[in-house]
């Protein structure tokens, strides 16, 4: 072993260095960038592939959670919904409720599951083509195929199904327009999964207050920090004994700011109190200690409050430069190193003081940030506020900027205030009449979230004309491009978009809307 | 030294790789009958295997490319100075063979990790690689060609070294010039092949070929060509630094120690020289890309890839302190240099303060807590590009200062305006400084084209600024009086551990900044033209990134080891006479 030190001492600081970089790339945000993805299932297979498809959609997208397959069991499985196998068979033998057809009959239950209710069976089935099931029409076919091959062939194609109505797919809204939190427990249809009383446990856990302290208390945590944290992420506490990723992922996005401030409250962290140098002569270690806590105090002091991560950045900048001005002389590492080292008996208490102060306050900050960093901390993901979405090229390109608006020095006085008119009815609520993202909603979000400020040379200034447009009409709220702003046109392959804004922009409108944007603000769009 | 048989088994494994990769292509290069998109190699993930087979081979490459382009020019200032100083002359042709003892090994190992590439990818990707070589046939029927030439130069130029000194010492020039040039076209084929899926040109929308000149000149090719030269030299002269260091501590004797330590200081100048044009070559690939489509800007700078830029920020902070730091305890060697070393902690302070700010984050939050971009006074202000550009520019203004001082170390300068010069000297230093801020701060409130004038501005100033200075330095130093030596020999180990660190640091970030290239490009093999529809399509998060890059960075230096170890570098002598001629020098001052 001491033979080999030579030959690995010399590379140590090279492997410090190195797992510095490691963990703080582990650190970050974690985010992982999925291709937009393709169609999976094309209008010219079989009814056989179709089902096969839909086996694996019943299986991935949480139906077994509520309905059963049983072959022989009749329609009373032992779920919570009616079970699914002999479906076809059953509604060929004549079952009553609900249209005739046998397709028609799935159909509805899929779109609008409430308008026909099995008996003995309540309304808890949410659409499928909303959360969690987010089925998209082609999907929903091949669950029809396969719920027609449970006791039957399958016989439907992509086409013979009718497609979910316009009032559908807008009806079942993602969000509530309510902030009391009783009200929201109906709105946002949680009951149909949860219930209040102690014990009853329907899909999900019961909400008693007891029941929910406990499990907080279990984790070391608030109620309120549980309870939001379970909202915004929950697979984050699954209990056991409940079936996994059955609930919806979204309430995070669905429910506004005020909303999830209801849901939950927000724990202050503690302060570190301010410690006074002394008036004599510092050693080397204890000064250089002093000017990193006056960094990190300043840091920590200035208003308004410097990101965590920023702290973490600048500190170990400052860390690293203090190393290198001791390490810059033999004479400094010496008087450092002397004084943890070369105690001497005619010393003044002071420097003992100071010697054995730093050897316990460092592990002690040392630990303190490992369990800072590490205690459970509730939040809804960082993703969602990401200012700039990755969107691929294949959506990217295909936007055109009109020729009416892709020369900035020709836009109309007309457009421009066109522009502002609708900018003002509907996006001045958030992002403010002075486009510096302090409309009266903003302060709905929880400090320090806010609206793009587009006035500030680091949004729409560095952003090109199809970018804003996708970003304003399709880029917002989604499955991929993750992000806490609505997409202001209802999309056909997402109809709950429309549930999150009041009006929907046409091409046009979104055109001028952005130039209104560049022109009130004076910048120029990047090319 | 190695015998005979094992030069001509180096050479003939290296040239059998590169047939390999000739039939290989030109199998390819004649298309592919409609076969399978992608093919699963031996299980492997295929994305992974290749990413780890790409990385390793331009390491490789790159390395044996930038290695003799400096070896050439110390040989060269050797061959100049041998009729006045043949005492400097014999040094300096040690220190370029010296340098090049590491290539053979280097260069077996770049031909076996192409040949892996090339094996994979055309295994693997079938279906692309066979569009690819559609559509640039005949630069890969060129390719090999070209790289057996560099090999067949490359070993008589190392083997041919003792035999043709003294008056033939020009043809070895010459051989080696040959080798550089060589070298360098294989890697602007390659570099075609690899801009071509970023910023494709000479192609129809569909991807027919139209032009192969604007395939091969695409956007980003001349772009990627400077950028890959300079940080080339940059990836050899640390990687060659860290070599110096490493025998340096493992030495037993001072004239050893003393050489090896001139070695290192060699490799960590020519580091430091080549990385202040890095910023301005990166600053213009990225110009470019976000010419071609400003997508490419939006995923670097404020998508998904955006906090690898802030990564990438504190690694070449590392990169750049650790070699300026280097350079500061360099001082120690010159006994007297006092007032000079009093400059090293202001300069400490100005470079940590210039890294602070160029890796300030803009909008980027590692929690909810955090998203406060665009509205903090601070991150709001500093974390956009004007700033940045500042901070990074006057970094380089403090590296350069660092230098100037590191020049009059030791040295007294004798001619009459000295005093008046070195005033003038330094105003200069300043007003480069201040022309640098104010037009910085003008860009700050341009739009953005005109923020991109600005910054080009900003470079012109620092060069004229250094050309300027550096002019007035050498009038000043003319003919100046040592007044102490360097003591080469008497570095602190601390600063051959830098070295160490340098080097493991420089090989991780080209390691991350070849999956920026790469992941930039997001779903598409060839970026608008052919899509990617692998599972290995997308992009993992930077966590899982930072754990592939640092097993590529170990791998390498794993690999480089044993190479050298096989080739006996490890073991050679260090004070060993060719041809009867004792060629380790004495280091002066030593």
């Amino acid at each position: 072993m001491n033979r080999a030190l030579p030959y690995v001492t010399p590379l140590v600081p090279a492997f410090v260095v190195i797992g510095f970089f490691v963990w703080f790339a582990n650190w970050i945000p974690q985010t992982r960038w999925e291709p937009p993805k393709a169609q999976e299932i094309s209008a010219s297979l079989t009814p056989p592939e179709l089902a096969q498809i839909g086996k694996t959609i019943v299986r991935q997208r949480g139906c077994l959670a509520c309905h059963t397959i049983e072959p022989g069991a009749g329609v009373k499985g032992g779920g919570r919904g009616p079970n699914l196998a002999g479906i076809a068979a059953r509604r060929a033998q004549g079952a009553k409720g609900g249209p005739g057809n046998l397709v028609d009959y799935l159909a509805q239950s899929l779109y609008e599951p409430g308008a026909y209710l099995v008996e003995g069976y309540a309304n808890i089935m949410p659409p499928s083509i909303s959360a969690p099931a987010n089925l998209g029409y082609e999907e929903a076919v091949a669950v029809i195929a396969y719920l027609q091959s449970l006791g039957k062939a399958a016989t439907v194609k992509v086409g013979d199904v009718p497609k979910p109505a316009a009032s559908v797919r807008s009806a079942p809204s993602a969000g509530a327009a309510t902030d009391d939190p009783v009200a929201m427990f109906t709105a946002l249809a949680c009951e149909g999964c949860h219930s209040l009383k102690t014990g009853e446990t329907k899909v999900g856990p019961a909400l008693d207050a007891a029941g929910m302290k406990q499990a907080a208390a279990e984790r070391g945590m608030s109620l309120e920090a549980f309870l939001m944290e379970s909202i915004v992420d929950p697979k984050a506490y699954e209990r056991k004994g409940v079936p996994s990723g059955v609930m919806p992922a979204d309430y995070g996005t669905r429910m506004n700011a005020t909303q999830l401030q209801r849901a939950g409250a927000i724990p202050r962290r503690a302060r570190a109190a301010a410690m006074m140098p002394g008036a004599l002569r510092l050693p080397l270690a204890t000064r250089a200690f002093l000017v990193l806590a006056g960094i990190f105090l300043l840091l920590k002091l200035l208003r308004p409050v410097i990101p965590g991560s920023v702290i973490v950045l600048y500190m170990g900048f400052a860390i690293a430069g203090i190393v290198i001005h001791i390490t810059l002389r033999d004479e400094r590492i010496r008087e450092f190193a002397d004084f943890f080292i070369a105690e001497s008996a005619g010393e003044p208490v002071a420097i003992r003081i100071q010697r054995w102060g730093l050897l316990a306050v460092v592990p002690l900050l040392i630990g303190w940030s490992v369990y800072d960093a590490l205690r459970p901390t509730y939040a809804p993901p960082v993703e969602i506020f990401q200012r700039h979405p990755t969107v691929g090229e294949e959506i990217l390109g295909s936007i055109k900027v009109p020729d009416w608006v892709a020369e900035p020095a020709k836009w109309s006085p007309e457009s421009v205030a066109q522009g502002k008119v609708l900018y003002e009815a509907n996006c001045a609520v958030c992002h403010g009449e002075k486009l510096d993202g302090k409309g009266p909603a903003a302060e709905g979000f929880r400090y320090p979230i806010r609206p793009a400020n587009f006035q500030d040379a680091g949004t729409i200034a560095q952003l090109t004309l199809p970018y804003v447009y996708w970003r304003l009409t399709v880029g917002g709220i989604q499955n991929q491009f993750n992000s806490a702003m609505p997409r202001w046109t209802t999309p056909a392959d997402d109809p709950e978009a429309s549930s999150l804004h009041s009006y929907d922009f046409t091409a046009d409108e979104a055109w001028k809307v952005i130039m209104y944007l560049y022109r009130a603000t004076g910048f120029e769009p990047r090319r | 030294m190695r015998s005979t048989p094992a030069r001509i088994k180096g050479i003939a494994g290296v040239l059998a790789a590169g047939c390999l990769l000739v039939v290989a292509q030109s199998v390819c290069a004649q298309g592919l009958p409609a076969g399978p998109e992608y093919r699963s190699v031996l299980g492997m993930d295929s994305r992974l295997a290749v990413w780890i087979a790409a990385q390793l081979h331009l390491m490789f490459a790159a390395f044996v490319l930038a290695v003799p382009m400096f070896a050439l020019f110390i040989e060269y200032l050797g061959w100049r100075a041998a009729k006045t100083n043949p005492r400097e002359a014999q040094r300096y042709d040690w220190l370029a063979h010296e340098m090049a003892r590491l290539l053979p090994a280097a260069y077996s190992l770049t031909a076996i990790t192409g040949a892996l590439l090339g094996f994979l990818l055309f295994t693997a990707y079938p279906k692309f690689m066979g569009y690819l070589t559609g559509v640039f046939g005949p630069t890969f029927v060129v390719y090999p060609l070209f790289f057996v030439a560099e090999t067949l130069c490359l070993y008589f130029w190392y083997y041919a070294w003792d035999r043709l000194q003294g008056e033939r010492k020009w043809l070895h020039l010459w051989l080696g010039l040959l080798l550089n040039v060589f070298g360098t076209i294989v890697m602007f084929i390659a570099d075609a092949w690899a801009t071509f899926m970023m910023t494709p040109a000479g192609v129809d929308p569909q991807g027919a070929l139209v032009s192969l000149y604007d395939a091969v000149w695409n956007p980003g090719w001349m772009p990627l060509n400077i950028h890959r030269l300079v940080a080339n030299i940059t990836f050899g002269a640390l990687l060659c630094s860290a070599y110096a260091a490493y025998r340096f501590l493992m030495a037993t004797r001072e004239r050893d120690r003393a050489l090896y330590d001139w070695m290192g200081y060699t490799g960590n100048l020519i580091a430091l020289f080549t990385m202040l044009f890095l910023p301005f070559a990166g600053y213009y690939f990225g110009f470019e890309l976000f010419a071609f489509s400003a997508t490419y800007g939006v995923t670097l700078m404020g998508g998904v890839l955006s906090w690898l830029f802030i990564i990438q920020a504190i690694v070449i902070a590392v990169l750049f302190i650790g070699a300026a730091y280097y350079s500061w305890l360099g001082l120690l060697r010159i006994p007297g240099s006092e007032a000079q070393q009093r400059w090293s902690p202001v300069f400490n302070g100005l470079l940590i303060g210039g890294f602070v700010v160029w890796a300030t984050p803009h909008t980027m939050a590692a929690s909810i807590e955090e998203s406060t971009g665009g509205f903090h006074p601070i991150l709001g202000a500093l974390g956009v590009m004007a700033p940045k550009m500042i901070a990074v520019t006057l970094v380089l203004v403090v590296l350069y200062a660092s230098y100037l001082l590191y020049r009059r170390a030791g040295r007294e300068p004798t001619v009459t305006w000295h005093r008046q010069g070195t005033k003038i000297q330094w105003s200069l230093v300043g007003l480069t400084a201040l022309a640098i801020t104010a037009l910085g701060v003008y860009g700050y409130f341009a739009p953005a084209e005109v923020r991109i004038q600005t910054s080009i501005w900003q470079i012109i100033v620092l060069m004229v600024g250094i050309v300027a200075t550096f002019a007035l330095d050498l009038m000043l130093l003319r003919g100046a009086r040592t007044v102490v030596e360097v003591r080469w020999g008497t570095l602190p180990r601390r600063g051959h551990y830098v070295l160490i660190m340098l080097a493991f640091v420089i090989v991780w970030l080209m390691a991350l900044m070849g999956y920026a290239r790469s992941g930039v490009r997001l779903n598409w093999h060839v970026y608008g033209i052919m899509q990617d529809t692998s599972p290995g399509a997308g992009l993992p998060s930077l966590g899982e990134v930072a754990v592939i890059i640092t097993a590529i960075t170990f791998i390498f230096f794993v690999l480089l080891a044993v190479a050298f170890g096989i080739s006996g570098l490890a073991k050679a002598p260090d004070a060993e006479s060719r041809g009867g001629r004792a060629l380790v020098p004495d280091v002066e001052g030593a």
